[in-house]
């Protein structure tokens, strides 16, 4: 094969890939399937430094399952021995370095949340009742980070497949599947969700230098034909 | 890449790359050493015109190779470049890092379209650059290097892409880079970027395995099985490459004996990563005997065939794996001084044995 041709396969390989990107994002943006709106809560800006030293600003998702224990990074859910078998894990993988895809359904305010703020209320109250003033001030401290500070965003369920959450979706407003990676404990019978594929989102350059990103915000957020997702607006909430 | 002689000289061989140049002009040093040391014992004499004529063909012949394929002609030149392909290998990676940095800190004065711009056009503009230099015949150093940030630029158009616009993470992309790096390879003779295409190769075959499997391609690296197929393929694409490219050789087999020897380096010592539906135990039992009589296999195959990189490997890893076997079995169990004396005791078998396969092969070759 000539050098020209070479040449002329690495030229049109760039232009193609580009093309290719361009036309698969013009896709995703086209029709998109839902659309969700999470606050400054869900959405934790990157540090001043970072941003400068990369050029890019991202938004980093928060996000919790529902833990009885009430550990502030909770990320397992409860899951029986078909669950877990069908998520494609037998005796011998059943550990924290095995891991395999999986679909998630998350939630926003949702009914995970609810049942985790009564119980942290119920906790705290009760210990309000018997706490010195120091520990009084703790508590409320605690109750109120609950209630205003922590990420209202919940995973609530894991499947092998999308279709088998998608029944469960009731509110797409509030809802949605994305996908993920899992390992599985047979002996706890849970599933630990490690990373889903909207962990980041980048922020579009004219908000790069918004003020609106250091106060509370509500982010709108697309979500697309084939599954990415995009900030379609930051506004300020009072 | 061809290059046209432009001298009224009539080759005895068909020289296109430098690596053959470079043999040639290696070739003609060695002849001026073992004719000096035949003239002196009086075994070979030649007439002044005889020597004259000779001279002037070879010098010619020499100034020509130097002028096209920038070949060493010599001793002191040969050390040069050694510290000019060293000094290159630094240059590549400072500006490859500086088109990065670049990047990273002018970015978020631009607006999409200017990003979207800038991202397409570094590596098409680095690709011209880099093709420029090699029609004004320029050193190949210099080629090298726009093409090495062509694909450098190249990295940061697709990955940049993908943060803008949220886009998931796919394998795909290996593909893309890997491509890429194969035809800027064999458009520019470069190993550098055939090695980095074998990785890219490599990588993106062991994430489809993964996926195929059940995993997540991006957990590909928890089963180092998935690299064993692809390596083995590179492997036998060494045999494929036509003569102009036969420099290409070695760094196939290397990388993937190299990929190979890590796999079974790693499964040796954690069966869990298998996909072999035995026990741990078992599994690296099974992996440690594989990977001694594949490096021996591997050490013999090397010797027989003259290929250099697989013996060298293949001997590197037999030792290294012997040894890190007899630290797990002897540490704890034997004294510190009896464990470094068997350590010594082993280094002398093998210099022993290496002794002997070297009077072996030196007798083939003489019989031959």
């Amino acid at each position: 094969m000539n050098s020209k041709r070479l040449y002329l396969m690495a030229v049109a390989l760039v232009v193609i890939s580009n093309l290719g990107l361009l036309g698969k994002t013009a896709y995703n943006r086209a029709k998109p399937m839902g659309q969700i709106t999470l606050s400054d809560r869900e959405l934790i800006g990157q540090s001043n430094y970072r941003a400068e030293r990369t050029g890019v600003k991202t938004l980093r998702l928060q996000w919790r399952t529902y833990d009885p224990q009430q550990s502030f990074y909770s990320r397992s859910l409860s899951a029986n021995e078909k669950l877990i078998a069908a998520l494609g894990f037998d005796e011998q993988h059943c550990s924290y370095r095995h891991r395999r895809p999986a679909y998630v359904l998350m939630e926003l305010d949702g009914e995970a949340r609810q049942m985790e703020l009564m119980l942290a209320t119920q906790r705290l109250n009760d210990e309000l009742a018997q706490a010195d003033a120091d520990r009084q001030r703790y508590l409320q401290d605690q109750l109120n980070r609950w209630q205003q500070q922590e990420t209202r965003l919940y995973a609530v369920a894991v499947s092998k497949d999308s279709q088998s959450l998608q029944k469960r979706v009731r509110a797409p407003e509030k809802q949605f599947i994305v996908k993920g990676t899992v390992s599985a404990n047979c002996k706890e019978q849970e599933v630990t969700i490690h990373q889903i594929a909207l962990e980041r989102f980048h922020v579009p350059s004219q908000w790069y230098n918004d003020p609106v990103l250091q106060k509370s915000f509500d982010a709108t957020i697309m979500i697309g034909a084939l599954g990415d997702t995009w900030i379609q607006a930051i506004d300020a909430r009072d | 890449m061809m290059y046209r002689c432009f001298y009224p000289i009539k080759f005895s061989m068909d020289i296109s790359t430098k690596q053959q140049a470079q043999q040639r002009s290696d070739q003609i040093n060695s002849f001026y050493q073992e004719l000096d040391a035949l003239q002196r014992q009086g075994l070979a004499t030649l007439s002044d015109e005889q020597n004259g004529a000779i001279r002037q063909f070879h010098n010619q012949l020499l100034a020509s190779l130097e002028q096209r394929f920038q070949v060493d002609t010599d001793q002191h030149q040969k050390q040069l470049t050694r510290g000019m392909q060293i000094t290159f290998l630094v240059a590549a990676f400072a500006l490859c890092a500086a088109v990065f940095s670049l990047f990273q800190h002018f970015w978020w004065l631009l607006n999409l379209p200017m990003q979207i711009l800038v991202l397409i056009a570094a590596p098409l503009l680095s690709l011209a650059t880099a093709n420029y230099l090699a029609k004004q015949h320029k050193s190949d150093y210099f080629i090298l290097l726009a093409a090495l940030i062509s694909f450098a630029c190249f990295v940061l158009n697709i990955v940049y892409l993908g943060k803008i616009f949220n886009l998931t993470p796919s394998e795909n992309a290996m593909a893309l880079w890997a491509v890429y790096a194969l035809l800027l390879a064999y458009l520019y003779q470069s190993r550098l970027l055939l090695s980095l295409f074998i990785i890219g190769f490599i990588g993106f075959f062991a994430s489809k395995i993964a996926i195929i499997t059940g995993y997540d391609w991006q957990n590909m690296i928890e089963r180092p099985e998935n690299a064993l197929l692809p390596a083995i393929a590179i492997f036998a694409a060494a045999f494929w490459q036509k003569p102009q490219f036969a420099h290409f050789q070695s760094v196939y087999r290397g990388l993937a004996l190299a990929c190979v020897y890590l796999c079974l380096l790693i499964l040796a010592f954690w069966g869990e990563g298998s996909y072999l539906p035995w026990q741990g135990s078992t599994v690296e039992s099974f992996y440690q005997l594989l990977a001694l009589v594949i490096s021996v296999l591997m050490i013999a195959v090397g010797v027989h065939r003259n290929w250099r990189e697989t013996y060298d490997l293949s001997s590197f890893f037999f030792i290294a794996f012997l040894y890190i076997k007899l630290f797990d079995w002897w540490w704890e169990i034997v004294p510190n001084y009896a464990f470094f004396f068997i350590i010594g005791l082993c280094a002398i078998l093998f210099l022993m044995v290496f002794k002997r396969l070297r009077l072996k092969v030196s007798k083939e070759v003489r019989h031959e």
